[in-house]
């Protein structure tokens, strides 16, 4: 087991250096001039020389990716150019509000999705079934910003039972409970595609799993339907952690979308308006840590997938 | 005279929209307490649909007729769950593919257990336990302790096979039903696991019936032998008579027994030709007749029906070989 | 011993004849636009400024500019279907080549690749589209470019899957034994082989790029501004949520709309084709 997840870190190594590489690589093909949109059009020559040499960006593009790298490591992101705060500070308080939203939705779609697919495979009734899985095809091609103005339509502007945009309250500046009140609706809105395609995934896993031999063989000696219903729950975990692995990363990118309507404080909305700055070290730092700590996530789902299944643990 | 398994005129149809498969078309069957039966027959002759429809394991989407007597209950009349009860507790089912019969996630001592505990047998876990060992070593494992801390892929083909006997005989069932036990086992295996079934019956008093498209299997297992052809009953009796002097052409057919040369009776080893699918209709005539070389016009007008055979069982066909023309061959 | 009911009769599932009728039919709409008696949809009259729908003249009313909601909706359809077709057909190419040519470049080349696209997959899709068309500039063209790039290693890993399947089988070894290049083991022996299950996979993907493509013009990195695109319109007429609610829910509905039918024509396709989707993008 020990070894299991020693190779597996030391696979995700290049995969890290590969992911800085291109998020250096994307950020280098922004057009426009980082030095001008900085100092304004009126800079001296000079000026702009002695800013250019500062932030190194008269260095070959090797070094210059190497430099970045050898500072990132450090934790050294660099100062963002449009808000002149340190980048990480930046990025870490967004990162906090968003991993909540995300965090949020991704437990919405999960129970959601889990209970949907075993309704869809286990239920002996034939209109449960079909129901559940209508809902989950159609929660899985909602987009995040239909469902998530439909909510806002609905729940927020006709009967005003939920706040329709930001973290807290402005007035009352809230604790917990308001938060988590402002939290339900892009939550659920972030969560409906993946709770759709866990659904449908899951309930495809089960169907293997029940015409399998061995499930088939724990009838033939009388188990309970529950207890049949366990193990096969049981047997289709590996499948539903591939699945709610990469639909965590399709989560993540639906953030971005939903924290627009809502205005959430978090990293997607952050980016989006680096993004619009052209403000590179932000954008570097922001995908960096997402896709960064996308490979720390899948690092755990494969530690958890040989908890779970004994023959790939070797 | 009740036997314990008694199986009258069974029938089983998969429906699927407009299309219906006759599986199963009308068989007859007995098996005495401690006995053993081989079902014997090519893949689709119905053999382990019938196996299927006495553990009442056919699924949504099939069609049962006749009666299927347990002890002289009748077992199609019972709900899913008194049913449930049934399985692994009065009967055991020995599936052909031991690697895949067991939950590769779990180990495979707590996966004998498990039946234990859900038949209510035993309610302690040290005791389960306790018998769990009991039974691996019953079923012939000689390191009880370790294989019980094993997981299925860490088991030869062999070992499985014996876990999933043990998991088969743990309540004690008096009727244990093998559908094709030694198939995916290579031959040494084999003989050991039928061996192995022999000891059990012996300690255990329960009946077997075994299904198989083996001879050899046959052979070496049967107090008598039911062979199947097209979802019927085509011959049956004491395993010796059928399988040394068989009185259909089809069993015939199917040990290679080579006719007598002075007998006009054409070649009769392998048949030409292919059984009939499961949605031919093969009511009033015999299903052999486009195969068969000694049909007679009554072979295409009537349905055989099963007639005693004077040295021991009974035959389906109009024209059987007579014990005369058996023995010189 | 499986046993299995007599298989029903082959002909197409509902949900393929439901998806081609329903396709075909947002192919109609945004083929005859030009055709149809609608206003201009990219004038407005702002004297006639958000008017609720079933207003004369405007069954749908109009938006914050006094543009023709309805004319809109239709005009749009084009930006959708050409945000849901082009990059996946682009991708497919891309990524069937790149992913039968790791699959037959020997162990080394696939390593590779599949490393190089582990790398691609470290990174959510969404957000490295918005990187991209962002990088690229707004626009139709990179918008295009940012959806078909994060598609290819998606294609090329099924495709990759795929090849190493057909690899070990007897005609793909009996062809190398004799001498075959792999260009011509890749066009006669590979490629009709793996194209139904390229095919329906690709399908599946046009559903997810419309709601995508529609997405990054919701954010003003697809569709410029007159244009008639959707997102862009929801994007529009969210600031109006609370004067006109009912408006800003039509554009969201006709990309949820066209998101179902082309899914349903992916799910059709899959069932008649029995192919088994195990891949997840």
């Amino acid at each position: 087991m020990t070894r299991f997840l020693l190779r597996r870190l030391a696979l995700a190594v290049p995969t890290v250096f590969g992911v800085s590489l291109v998020v250096f690589v994307t950020t280098k093909l922004v057009p426009g001039d980082p030095v001008a949109s900085l100092l304004g059009p009126l800079a001296t020559p000079t000026a702009r020389q002695e800013l250019s040499s500062r932030l190194g960006l008269n260095e070959p593009l090797p070094a210059q990716f190497f430099t970045w790298l050898w500072n990132v490591g450090q934790g050294r992101f660099g100062t963002s150019i449009q808000l002149q705060r340190d980048v990480l500070d930046v990025v870490w308080s967004a990162f906090g509000n968003t991993a909540l939203l995300a965090a949020a939705g991704a437990l919405i779609a999960f129970i959601g999705g889990v209970a949907l697919g075993a309704v869809g495979a286990f239920s002996s009734r034939r209109p449960p079934r079909w129901l559940a899985s209508a809902f989950s095809f159609l929660a899985m091609s909602v987009p995040q910003y239909s469902i998530a103005l439909l909510l806002v339509v609905v729940l927020a502007v006709r009967y005003r039972v939920l706040p329709a945009g930001g973290m807290r309250d402005p007035i009352s500046g809230g604790g917990p409970g308001d938060v988590l009140l402002h939290l339900v609706l892009p939550a659920v809105a972030v969560a409906m595609i993946p709770m759709g395609v866990i659904a449908r995934m899951l309930s495809a896993a089960l169907a293997d799993v029940l015409a399998s031999d061995h499930i088939d063989a724990m009838r033939a000696r009388g188990l309970h339907r529950a207890t049949i219903a366990r193990h096969a729950l049981h047997n289709a975990l590996p499948s539903l952690l591939t699945i709610v692995g990469l639909q965590l990363a399709y989560l993540v990118g639906g953030v971005v979308f939903v924290e627009t309507i809502f205005s959430w404080p978090g990293l997607g909305h952050a980016l989006y308006n680096a993004i619009a700055a052209r403000d590179l070290p932000l954008i570097q730092g922001g995908v960096l840590f997402i896709a960064v700590s996308f490979v720390l996530i899948n690092l755990v789902v494969d530690g958890a997938h040989a908890l779970i299944d004994p023959r790939v643990r070797r | 005279m009740s036997e314990l398994l008694e199986i009258e005129n069974l029938t089983v149809d998969f429906v699927a929209g407009q299309r219906v498969a006759h599986a199963v078309r009308g068989v007859t069957l007995r098996l005495g307490a401690g006995r053993t039966t081989v079902v014997l027959g090519e893949s689709g002759s119905g053999k382990s649909v019938t196996a299927r429809a006495v553990m009442g394991l056919l699924g949504g989407g099939a069609r049962v007729g006749g009666a299927v007597r347990l002890g002289g209950e009748s077992l199609l009349d019972l709900n899913e769950r008194a049913m449930r009860s049934r399985r692994g507790r009065d009967i055991g089912l020995v599936p052909q593919d031991p690697g895949g019969s067991l939950d590769p996630l779990r180990k495979v001592g707590a996966q004998v257990a498990e039946v234990l505990r859900a038949h209510g047998v035993l309610t302690s876990r040290a005791a389960r336990r306790e018998r769990v060992m009991e039974l691996l070593t019953l079923a012939g494992i000689r390191t009880p302790e370790r294989v019980a801390k094993s997981y299925p892929h860490e088991l030869s083909g062999g070992m499985r096979q014996r876990v999933v006997i043990a998991a088969a005989i743990a309540c004690g069932p008096r009727l244990l039903i093998a559908d094709e036990p030694t198939t995916a086992l290579d031959m040494t295996v084999q003989a050991q696991i039928l061996e192995l079934f022999g000891s059990l019956q012996r300690e255990l008093d329960m009946a077997i019936l075994l299904v198989t498209h083996d001879v050899g299997v046959a052979r070496l297992m049967a107090s008598s032998v039911v062979v199947m052809y097209a979802g019927r009953v085509v011959e049956e009796g004491p395993g010796d008579r059928v399988l040394d002097r068989p009185a259909h052409p089809y069993t015939a057919a199917l040990l290679g027994a080579q006719p007598h040369p002075g007998v006009p009776r054409g070649e009769l080893v392998g048949l030409p030709g292919l059984p009939p699918s499961a949605t031919t209709v093969t009511e009033g005539r015999c299903a052999l007749v486009p195969r068969c070389a000694h049909a007679v016009a009554e072979c295409s007008t009537t349905s055989p029906v099963l007639e005693p055979v004077t040295d021991g069982g009974s035959v389906a066909c109009p024209v059987p070989w007579t014990a005369d023309e058996r023995r010189v061959g | 011993m499986a046993i299995s009911p007599p298989s029903p009769r082959s002909r197409p599932p509902a949900a393929l004849v439901a998806g081609t009728v329903a396709v075909l039919a947002l192919v109609l709409v945004a083929a005859l636009a030009p055709l149809l008696p609608l206003p201009d949809p990219d004038v407005g009259d702002l004297s006639h400024r958000l008017l609720s729908l079933g207003s004369p003249g405007h069954p749908l009313g109009t938006d914050g500019q006094g543009r023709d909601v309805l004319s809109r909706l239709v005009w749009g359809t084009q930006a959708s279907l050409v945000a849901g077709l082009v990059p996946v057909a682009v991708a497919g190419t891309l990524g069937t080549l790149l992913g039968i040519v790791a699959g037959l470049g020997g162990p080394r080349l696939e390593n590779t690749v599949m490393r190089g696209l582990d790398v691609i997959f470290a990174f959510p899709a969404v957000l490295l589209a918005i990187s991209i068309a962002a990088s690229l500039g707004a626009g139709l063209v990179s918008m295009l470019v940012a959806l078909s790039v994060i598609l290819v290693p998606a294609v090329a890993r099924v495709v990759v899957t795929e090849v190493a399947g057909l690899r070990e089988l007897d005609f793909m070894q009996a062809a190398r034994a004799s001498g075959a290049r792999w260009p011509t083991i890749a066009r006669w022996h590979v490629l009709p082989n793996i194209l139904p299950q390229v095919s329906v996979y690709c399908s599946a993907l046009v559903g997810l790029c419309v709601v995508l493509g529609a997405g990054l013009s919701f954010l003003g990195l697809g569709v410029a501004p007159p244009r008639a695109e959707w997102g862009a319109m929801v994007d529009d007429l969210r600031q109006h949520v609370f004067t006109a609610p009912l408006l800003a829910l039509l554009p969201a509905a006709a990309i949820f709309l066209a998101s179902v039918v082309f899914n349903v024509l992916g799910e059709g396709l899959r069932s008649h084709f029995d192919v088994r989707s195990r891949h997840t993008a």
